[in-house]
């Protein structure tokens, strides 16, 4: 909540207030035609400020706390309000968001859709919440699906992956996602893929490892094939990470054979820096980097390891790899950057 | 006086106008095109994420380095240590100047990460040789990040040397002993208030655009300052701590009612004059401020439970959203509802839907016939390295 707050913040440094001085000048050089410096001028008469984001945020946090705050009273009094009181009401919600959000859409298109209004987003959202709490509800409390527990996550993920491309919304496709992570057996959201999942079992790796390809698969398809081609981005994402966390789990895992691990993760890296530059993305240039560095120490670390052990020597060179590659790496992004701003 | 080239900081901040004017369709492209020739700009500032990445290299070299040196004279005394990070931050603050003046970085992550650098090892080092005490350690963090703020302008230290301001003004205080510790809560909203209406004179300045963001960030820091001289909660707290009250829950501080007062009325006040001058700097702070108000009165009164109390501020935050969409459907007073910065309108879109999944996705995976053990991520030597 509070993280949202911060990045709409200062992904939003809209506190550039237009300076009089500074067009004054322009045009005083001919830089700027009286056109524009007229309307600038007029513009700092009557100046407007967006609340865009301000009004965004409050939305936010209202359907996060609308459906948290149900969500907990229903846990409370699940013994005086009845199950079907409950269940109704939450039902209600879900429906009336679901009806108005198919009665407000706009056309399906494979391409990209905007929402017809601000408000559309958040209620999709709080249709989908609910709807994953109502699914929730039934299986925990009349066993719904039975002993089926995959189909109690199974079920909402279709529901989820459907909603986000018919109603085109990327936070219900990151949901969704999310979903058919754990109905896989993995948490993958962002702030808890580390300490969520126990990285020891190699059932989780392998699992890991399918499901990155699998959404690595799903981004190029979806730029190849055209379907929702905004959506590549989030696939991308989700798959590089848990694509790359998997690899090097499994380089700590299976230490005996780390190396073959390492060399796959090489290779994968390699294919994503490649895309990374044809899509020009610093982001994934960053992260594909640090996972790399990552498991690249490790690989130097246990050689250091298995030539010397724990001495003063290689204690000092342990230092000076962390500062030489370090270096190496500055330059690295460096020059990275400087190749993808050049294409 | 500032590190930077000045001419290169008063052409980035034209861009920065002219960008913000073509945005919002004000200026032709081609013009825009023109001022960009006109006025150059060669500082190195690479994008946002290579920033990061050159951030926290810089700092792991710069860790690692000092290292070594800690590692070769490890058998030497503390004294001598400390005199080691004293030099080594000297050392890194010769490199950041280099870096400046013959490599251009402008905010490009490596020099943030060696002013953060130099800082340190040198409050590091002086601090422990004068084995300073709490007043003596804000003052020298004053001294240090004052001088990092006005050569280097950058946000970060500007707001460490507005704290550490604070901190000399919270330990002096209690250095002089009780009776001026009582005024302790106003001192705080006095000096913040000082600097606040400072920083706003400051920034009506002609040359403002060397510190621009430097203002803007202290702007809002004064602004949370002075709030928190004057909440409730902090002051009852830290007035407990202070003069040990020993005071029991529900027990009131003396003039308790007036920090009641001034814990509504701050926020208010902030958000009133946000609006009355369109100010979005202030708005966000008095919104931020208003969660305060609700957090400090629960703390003390548990008025209603929980989560009715969630439902229901939910239920009023989506009417007043819907409210504020309908009426500034076409603009308002000043007050428009629509996405300016258009432009990369994707990018956050993509962050957006990335802290959807990571807020609203709170359920844990199906289990299955796994056990979820500890959170250790990786065996053996994971740890070690990173």
């Amino acid at each position: 909540m509070l993280i949202h707050i911060i990045i709409c913040i200062t992904f939003n440094y809209n506190y550039i207030e237009m300076n009089q001085k500074v067009f004054e000048q322009l045009h005083s050089e001919g830089l700027i035609s009286d056109v524009s410096f007229d309307n600038i001028k007029t513009k700092q008469e009557h100046p407007l400020l967006s609340v865009y984001w301000e009004i965004k945020t409050l939305l936010y946090l209202g359907v996060l706390l609308l459906s948290s705050g149900l969500g907990i009273l229903v846990y409370k009094n699940i013994d005086t309000i009845g199950h079907q009181m409950i269940l109704l009401f939450i039902a209600l919600v879900c429906g009336g968001s679901f009806f108005y959000c198919f009665k407000n859409n706009k056309a399906f298109s494979i391409n990209r859709v905007t929402a017809p209004n601000a408000l559309f987003n958040y209620i999709l959202l709080l249709a989908c919440c609910t709807f994953i709490i109502l699914i929730g509800y039934l299986q925990y409390h009349y066993q719904l699906f039975g002993n089926r527990y995959g189909l109690a996550s199974f079920f909402p993920m279709v529901v989820l992956f459907f909603s986000a491309y018919y109603f085109d919304h990327l936070g219900v496709l990151s949901m969704a996602i999310v979903n058919l992570a754990g109905w896989l057996g993995i948490t993958v959201t962002p702030i808890s893929v580390l300490t969520a999942n126990d990285f020891n079992s190699s059932r989780i790796i392998f699992t890991g490892l399918a499901l990155g390809v699998l959404l690595i698969v799903m981004a190029w398809a979806t730029r190849k094939r055209k379907i929702k081609q905004h959506f590549e981005l989030s696939y991308a994402n989700f798959g590089t990470h848990i694509l790359l966390i998997s690899c090097l789990a499994a380089m700590f895992h299976f230490d005996t054979v780390y190396l073959l691990w390492f060399f796959l993760m090489a290779a994968m890296v390699g294919y994503f820096y490649t895309t990374a530059i044809a899509d020009k993305s610093f982001y994934f240039i960053l992260i594909i980097t640090l996972y790399a560095y990552i498991g690249f120490t490790y690989v130097v670390f246990d050689l250091l390891d298995k030539i010397g052990g724990v001495t003063l020597s290689i204690l000092y060179m342990g230092f000076l790899y962390f500062i030489l590659s370090g270096i190496g790496l500055i330059l690295f992004l460096m020059n990275t950057n400087k190749k993808i701003k050049a294409v | 006086m500032i590190a930077y080239s000045t001419t290169a900081i008063y052409n980035l901040f034209v861009r920065k106008q002219a960008a913000e004017a073509l945005d919002q369709n004000y200026l032709p492209q081609v013009e825009y095109d023109a001022i960009l020739t006109r006025f150059p700009v060669d500082f190195y500032s690479p994008n946002l994420f290579i920033r990061i990445g050159l951030l926290i290299l810089t700092l792991v070299i710069q860790l690692f380095s000092f290292g070594i040196g800690v590692l070769l004279f490890q058998s030497l005394s503390d004294i001598f240590l400390s005199g080691l990070a004293i030099f080594f931050g000297l050392l890194v603050y010769t490199a950041l100047e280099y870096m400046v003046k013959n490599n251009k970085h402008f905010r490009s992550g490596v020099d943030d990460a060696l002013l953060w650098g130099a800082a340190g090892a040198l409050f590091g080092g002086i601090s422990y040789i004068t084995k300073a005490g709490d007043l003596s350690n804000c003052i020298l963090i004053f001294i240090i990040a004052l001088y990092g703020a006005i050569r280097f302008a950058n946000r970060l230290i500007s707001v460490a040397a507005y704290i550490a301001l604070l901190g000399v003004v919270f330990f002096g205080s209690i250095k002089l002993g009780a009776p001026v510790k009582t005024f302790l809560p106003f001192f705080i909203m006095g000096i913040s208030a000082l600097i606040y209406f400072l920083v706003k004179r400051l920034k009506s300045f002609t040359d403002n655009h060397l510190y621009h963001q430097c203002l803007s960030i202290l702007l809002i820091a004064t602004m949370l300052g002075f709030y928190t001289g004057g909440n409730y909660f902090i002051v009852r707290e830290c007035s407990n701590e202070l003069f040990n009250l020993n005071l029991a829950p529900g027990e009131s501080i003396p003039f308790g009612w007036l920090f009641w007062v001034l814990t509504f009325i701050i926020p208010v006040i902030y958000l009133g004059k946000g609006i009355q001058q369109n100010s979005s700097i202030k708005i966000r702070v008095g919104l931020v401020l208003i969660a305060a108000i609700v957090f400090t009165v629960r703390y003390y009164h548990s008025i209603l439970a929980i989560e009715i109390c969630m439902s229901i501020a939910g239920l009023v935050l989506i009417v007043i959203a819907y409210g504020l969409t309908r009426y500034l459907k076409s603009p308002k007073h000043g007050f428009a509802n629509v996405d300016f910065g258009s432009k990369d309108t994707i990018a956050k879109l993509q962050v957006e839907s990335l802290v959807v999944s990571s807020t609203f996705n709170n359920q844990p995976a199906d289990v299955g016939n796994n056990k979820f053990g500890g959170g250790d991520f990786g065996g053996g030597g994971s740890s070690g390295e990173f």
